[in-house]
């Protein structure tokens, strides 16, 4: 019996010991092309990556209480921003713009002629995608009439989701979720990013000691995937559409 | 307690939901209870393995499903459409139906063993005695069954009042239609408004902790039992 539990603690600490891959808690909307960086950069002679998709908001509250990620890609510039200026994590950087897009699988896409039917948007409370979202739709003039059939969707990926599976006629989601997953690009429509204010993103090193320099080594490695970027659907800080504050 | 008005519909939505979806819940439940006490057949261990999964599947799971089985590609999801001229995703009859199937084995399982406990000698001597299947449904089962019933209805309210990840899957979280109190705090935590999360949390807590409460003086109370005397 004893062995049994010593033979378990041990597989436990090798365990840990061998894996020990570099910890990244990614924002819905960036998850699919960070995965294919992740993999590239693991190709390219990096150590394991290890990434958790999920939303900005979920993961700014589980970061704030001690989660061991050692960076975090916010879809958002505020809460990198929060934890900075708490003391967690160091060097917030903006990464990327994202793109809002109006998908109508079954109808030519335009905002000022909705299919019927439910839109589907992010949650604007908490997704800044839903948010942009609402401000594309006050902009645009279309809110007061569409407001009655909004739906809310957690987050960006889960907007997604309740158009791809058919029970949303329509959703406003990210360009980059539409590239992902090759969606043919008569079935949606990029908007103006006059419509809604840049959807900044930033980013922050969260991991401390040992851990920041591998933490560093692929934050250089992301840096020079500009092009992946830009094909995945974002707009680089700097680029029109992209002010970096 | 200071909820916003806002808070206060999704207490009422989760209440509402709860309560209809209790009712339908004892009307689908009952019958199922006495067929699965009734009937030996090998069906039977099919049903008892379908009707306990919602016991051990992911409620993520459930509400996948229940999204790609409601959209108005199909069967199911286009004849509500045609019936409602709404969709039954991200609606509140979506909310209930998954409600249902979701709660089903917490008021099964209390009216099966419930029923086990009704002598069968009581049943076959009125049966004797000339009493139909109808009355010895509402003359003997029913009667003796009051509290069976009682724990049974608790336990799909509190049950379907304490669902997350199935209205989360398929709700849509719009407010007075299916935004329910535990979709309303989960979105005051993601955007940090700790005050009202805390006031939600604490409401459903006390809420959960007296209905179980409730079913617990319930069970107790069926116990001890002193013979009549009469």
């Amino acid at each position: 019996m004893r062995s049994l539990i010593t033979t378990a603690l041990l597989s436990l600490t090798l365990h840990v010991q061998a894996a020990e891959p570099l910890r990244i808690a990614v924002a819905a909307n960036l998850l699919p092309v960070m995965e294919r960086i992740a993999h590239d950069y693991q190709q390219h002679g990096g150590q394991p990556v290890q990434l958790a998709g999920g939303s900005s908001g979920a993961f700014f509250e589980q970061i704030r209480r001690g989660a061991p990620f050692d960076l975090f890609f916010s879809a958002d510039a505020e809460r990198p921003q929060q934890l900075a200026d708490a003391g967690i994590g160091q060097d917030a950087q903006s990464y990327a713009c994202g793109r809002l897009a109006l998908w109508t699988p079954r109808h030519s896409p335009d905002l000022n002629a909705l299919p019927a039917g439910k839109l589907a948007i992010a949650q604007p409370d908490t997704a800044p995608y839903g948010k942009a979202a609402l401000q594309a739709l006050e902009r645009s003039g279309q809110l007061q009439a569409v407001q009655p059939r909004l739906v809310y969707a957690q987050d960006i990926g889960q907007a997604y989701q309740f158009v791809s599976s058919g029970n949303a006629p329509a959703g406003l989601v990210a360009l980059s979720q539409l590239r992902a997953s090759q969606v043919p690009s008569g079935q949606y429509a990029v908007l103006a990013y006059t419509l809604y204010r840049p959807l900044l993103q930033k980013r922050i090193l969260l991991a401390t000691g040992t851990r920041a320099a591998l933490a560093e080594d692929f934050l250089q490695f992301f840096d020079a995937q500009q092009s992946t970027l830009k094909n995945a659907g974002y707009i680089l800080p700097g680029e029109t559409g992209c002010a970096a504050e | 307690m200071l909820l916003s008005n806002a808070d206060w519909q999704a207490v009422g939505i989760s209440l509402q939901l709860a309560g209809l979806s209790t009712v339908l819940l004892l009307l689908i439940g009952l019958p199922l209870a006495i067929w699965r006490v009734r009937r030996e057949t090998p069906l039977r261990r099919v049903l008892d393995a379908v009707l306990a999964l919602p016991l051990v599947l992911p409620p993520t799971v459930l509400g996948f499903y229940l999204l790609v089985l409601f959209a108005p590609q199909t069967l199911l999801g286009s004849s509500w459409q045609w019936l409602s001229g709404q969709p039954l995703a991200f609606s509140f009859a979506g909310l209930v139906l998954g409600s249902v199937i979701y709660s089903l084995p917490f008021v099964v399982q209390p009216l099966t063993v419930a029923l086990r406990e009704i002598p069968v000698n009581l049943l076959e001597s009125a049966a004797s005695l000339g009493a139909n299947r109808w009355q010895r449904l509402w003359r003997i089962t029913l009667p003796l069954l009051r509290r069976g019933l009682l724990v049974a209805a608790t336990l799909g309210f509190a049950h379907t009042l304490g669902e997350f990840g199935v209205v989360l899957m398929l709700g849509g979280s719009i407010p007075g239609e299916t935004q329910v109190v535990s979709i309303a705090l989960f979105q005051h935590v993601e955007a940090s408004r700790y005050a009202q999360a805390h006031q939600l949390a604490a409401l459903m807590l006390g809420l959960s902790f007296f209905l179980l409460l409730l079913v617990y003086g319930l069970g107790a109370q069926r116990r001890p039992a002193p013979a009549p005397r009469d």
